[in-house]
């Protein structure tokens, strides 16, 4: 999202007929501080808490694990896509709507692999790929 | 969008282009995932393993990492700047964030050290 910096001293007329605090602003900061954890938690798991990958397969099948994986995996997409709309929607000034609806199909589609993949991991096969 | 030839552009542009990077990198770490898992029921996760832990992989962990702290400590100082905070000591934010961040790839760089050396 287009992050207005402290410094500066206006509003972009690109912005102007946006109010200056709106949700996709407000979430995209919750989010941000949230990914913080989540990301901590993910790289100290998956990477440092005994980084054998069969140790880590068998973890991923015990639900902290995986609530922990699905909740970076959503604020993840969410944050990202959020920050992708803010850059896109300085350039695509009329067509908000048809790009909210993409990024919203593709957010939903990458949340669906990404679960699919920790899928693989429960029942030892992707339930989407093959 | 600040005004060119100032530091809080500069940073504007590297929040801008390490969120890219990292929305870049999280198709990328989907994509490997998938492609382990896609000869059904036979997962090789450490044939895998074993590839990416070649030091050249290391290498583009720490910069993945380094990418983030940016991208996470420049984001800590906006959300301060929300609050009202350290918006006239801005260049000292903008320094201590980065400052910050150079120390945690420091320490990274130790701990990786044993892979990195083989």
């Amino acid at each position: 999202m287009a992050t207005p910096s402290p410094v500066k001293p206006e509003v972009s007329t690109a912005r102007s007929s946006t109010p200056p605090v709106s949700w996709a602003w407000i979430l995209q900061r919750f989010s941000g501080l949230l990914l913080l954890v989540f990301l901590a938690g993910h790289l100290w798991v998956e990477h440092f808490m005994n980084a054998r990958v069969d140790v880590i397969a068998s973890r991923l099948t015990h639900g902290i694990y995986d609530t922990l994986d699905i909740g970076l995996l959503i604020v993840v997409v969410y944050h990202g896509l959020n920050g992708l709309r803010g850059i896109l929607k300085e350039t695509l000034e009329g067509r908000a709507v048809w790009l909210d609806y993409t990024l919203s199909c593709l957010g939903i589609v990458t949340v669906v692999w990404g679960v699919d993949i920790l899928w693989a991991f429960w029942y030892h096969r992707p339930f989407l790929i093959f | 969008m600040p005004h060119k030839h100032t530091r809080g552009y500069k940073a504007f542009w590297a929040h801008r282009v390490s969120g890219l990077l990292i929305l870049g990198y999280l198709y990328l770490h989907l994509c490997l995932l998938s492609a382990v898992l896609l000869p059904s029921g036979s997962h090789d996760f450490n044939a895998v393993a074993k590839v990416v832990e070649q030091p050249i992989f290391i290498v583009a962990d720490l910069v993945l990492f380094a990418i983030i702290l940016v991208h996470v400590l420049n984001g800590l100082r906006l959300i301060v700047a929300d609050f009202g905070w350290m918006i006239r000591e801005n260049r000292f934010a903008i320094w201590l964030s980065m400052a910050v961040g150079a120390i945690m790839v420091l320490i990274a760089v130790l701990t990786l050290m044993p892979h990195l050396v083989g």
